[in-house]
């Protein structure tokens, strides 16, 4: 009896192990927005481009790219290829943008799309590698940007209010995520301009660091979440000073984009002792792997 | 109390293979792809080193791949077509090795083929072109790789060391592989200064890329000084920035580009100003002068 009960226990042990290690070990939080539609067609010789004619020569078949999607009303949207910034547009009223790009050879080019709403605030990337054949029309269609978000403190004393705000798709509901140990969910309606706030009453979270995402639907379309926000819950009110660089990971030279030049500086320190604070993206004493990965994740071209 | 040996086995046996088949699952996985499996002596052909993430998104990645060099001539890293878009380490020789490490700056999760959109298929990681110079079994193996997470944290996870074979008989082929010359390089460079980096002196920073063999060369021409060879970040040697600056990029196909770099010109009307205040000085000194002259001949 002793011994089947001994042999039972360690069965149990070994399946809530190994029921668990895929989890803690592989489980992420990865982003994908399922809705995006991709669809390509061979172009016609001498048409998919419109206009032009007259004159000999070889064949001229086209290569278009459409991006198209939701981002806010009158936001700028960018397009990044191999992480340099090549196209931007502004969103309609109805927060809806798209954007062509042509003259592109038979290559795998990397897409980023992001939005930035009129506070400079960004969305999340929506990154993708696609393989391009010339005389293709590519199609990507029903990129939904994430809200934009921020926080009007970067410590509030607890029981006391935190206005979370951002932008998103007009007259639409936007969930808001706050956590640290248990995650909070909090619904608002954004206004004509996509604007939302919502004054969260911190009494219910714990002393302690938390983070805020947000999200957004609309009919069965899911957007990105946004990068989360941190703040922490405290003894004391401190407002959060938006000219402040270090606000943006990895903007190392303080011009409110993470690219060539942020990656250029942390190069330099790369694998050199005493790495300046503000390069030493993971506060480990040295410039390693790790810190270039939390800068390309904030990348912004 | 005493548990049977065989359970213990088996369990530990169970144990051991759940963890493999976890890893194998998903973790993100390196291939060596050979253009060919059966070469001759002095036939080019070349090796390219393929991620699968396997669902995951990868951001960052290191790590090295040894060839022998004792039936090897390396002859380049080909990148044009990486997943990588920046180099931390440019892939390089050093012995038998060639190391790497560079930043894929949106994430990586696989090639998206628009006409076939529900299966991503690997990515380039860079193509190492070699040369045959001796007859039988050559083999290439890696070191475990570094990867990070496209998550905000770099989380590390690591991919197993992996190898792949190639015949080499001692028929002579002198083949030449060389890769998709019509393509032109492209160069972006910015002069700045930052006090994280060389004293807030003026620095050049760069990329060039080229989407075919990629880049073998950039190289600076400072004033008056003549072409040199370099990497970014770049401490120029004038740091009054009066001197025009040229760079060129050229890839292993043979094309080039050369951007030229506005300096800072002379503030022309600072400098009459100075002038002028000498003249003056001059002027007067010698006014004073004559007058002396004047007295002491009355």
């Amino acid at each position: 009896m002793c011994r089947v009960s001994t042999f039972n226990i360690i069965i149990s042990i070994f399946f809530a192990v190994c029921a668990f290690i895929p989890q803690s070990v592989f489980a992420l939080d990865i982003v994908v927005n399922s809705d995006v539609t991709i669809s390509a067609r061979v172009n016609p010789i001498g048409g998919g481009g419109g206009g032009g004619g007259g004159g000999g020569g070889g064949i001229n078949i086209p290569t278009i790219v459409n991006f198209s999607g939701m981002a806010y009303p009158l936001s700028q949207v960018f397009i990044l290829k191999d992480g340099n910034m090549i196209a931007s547009t502004i969103a309609d009223q109805t927060a809806n943008f798209s954007v062509s790009l042509t003259g592109l050879n038979t290559n795998t080019y990397t897409f980023s799309v992001y939005g930035e709403d009129g506070s400079s605030r960004k969305s999340s990337f929506f990154s993708f590698p696609i393989y391009i054949t010339e005389g293709t029309t590519v199609n990507i269609g029903n990129i939904f940007l994430s809200p934009t978000i921020d926080v009007d403190k970067i410590e509030v004393k607890r029981g006391e209010n935190i206005i979370i705000f951002g932008q998103s798709i007009p007259k639409n509901e936007v969930v808001i995520s706050v956590h640290s140990d248990q995650e909070h969910f909090f619904r608002v309606i954004s206004n004509a301009m996509g604007a939302y706030l919502y004054n969260l009453d911190t009494s219910i979270l714990e002393i302690g660091k938390h983070q805020t995402k947000s999200k957004t639907t609309l009919d069965t379309q899911v957007s990105l979440y946004a990068t989360p926000v941190s703040f922490n819950v405290g003894e004391e009110n401190i407002i959060k000073d938006n000219k402040n660089c270090s606000l943006l990971i990895g903007d190392l030279n303080c011009d409110n984009h993470v690219n060539l030049i942020d990656f250029s500086i942390m190069a330099y320190w790369y694998k050199k002792p005493s790495p300046p604070d503000k390069v030493d993206l993971n506060k480990d004493g040295k410039i390693s792997l790790v810190d270039f990965s939390i800068m390309a994740f904030h990348w912004t071209g | 109390m005493k548990i049977n040996s065989k359970k213990i086995f088996i369990i530990i046996s169970f144990f051991i293979l759940n963890l493999l088949f976890i890893n194998k699952v998903f973790a993100a996985t390196l291939t060596l792809d050979s253009s060919k499996s059966i070469v001759g002596i002095g036939e080019q052909f070349y090796v390219d080193l393929m991620l699968n993430p396997e669902g995951q998104s990868i951001n960052a990645i290191s790590g090295s791949v040894f060839y022998p060099s004792e039936n090897l001539t390396f002859l380049r890293a080909e990148d044009g077509k990486s997943m990588v878009n920046l180099w931390i380490e440019k892939p390089r020789q050093s012995g038998n090795n060639i190391n790497f490490a560079g930043i894929i700056s949106s994430g990586f999760e696989g090639v998206i083929d628009p006409f076939n959109p529900n299966i991503k298929l690997p990515g380039l990681i860079i193509r190492l072109v070699f040369e045959p110079k001796s007859k039988g079994m050559v083999e290439f193996s890696t070191s475990i790789f570094s990867l990070n997470l496209h998550d905000g944290l770099g989380t590390e996870i690591s991919s197993p060391a992996i190898s792949s074979a190639v015949e080499v008989n001692d028929f002579v082929h002198t083949i030449k592989y060389e890769g998709e010359k019509d393509h032109n390089p492209q160069i972006e460079a910015y002069i700045t200064h930052d006090p994280n980096i060389y004293n807030n002196k003026y620095v050049l920073v760069f990329k060039a890329s080229d989407k075919g063999t990629g880049i073998k060369s950039v190289k600076i021409k400072e004033g008056r000084h003549g072409w040199t060879e370099i990497e970014s970040p770049y401490l120029l040697k004038d740091q009054s920035r009066h001197s025009p600056i040229t760079l060129q990029a050229m890839n292993y196909g043979g094309s080039g580009i050369i951007i030229n770099i506005d300096k800072i010109p002379y503030d022309w009307g600072r400098i009459t100003d100075i002038l002028m205040v000498i003249i003056s000085i001059i002027f007067i000194l010698g006014l004073i002068i004559i007058k002396k002259r004047h007295v002491k001949n009355k």
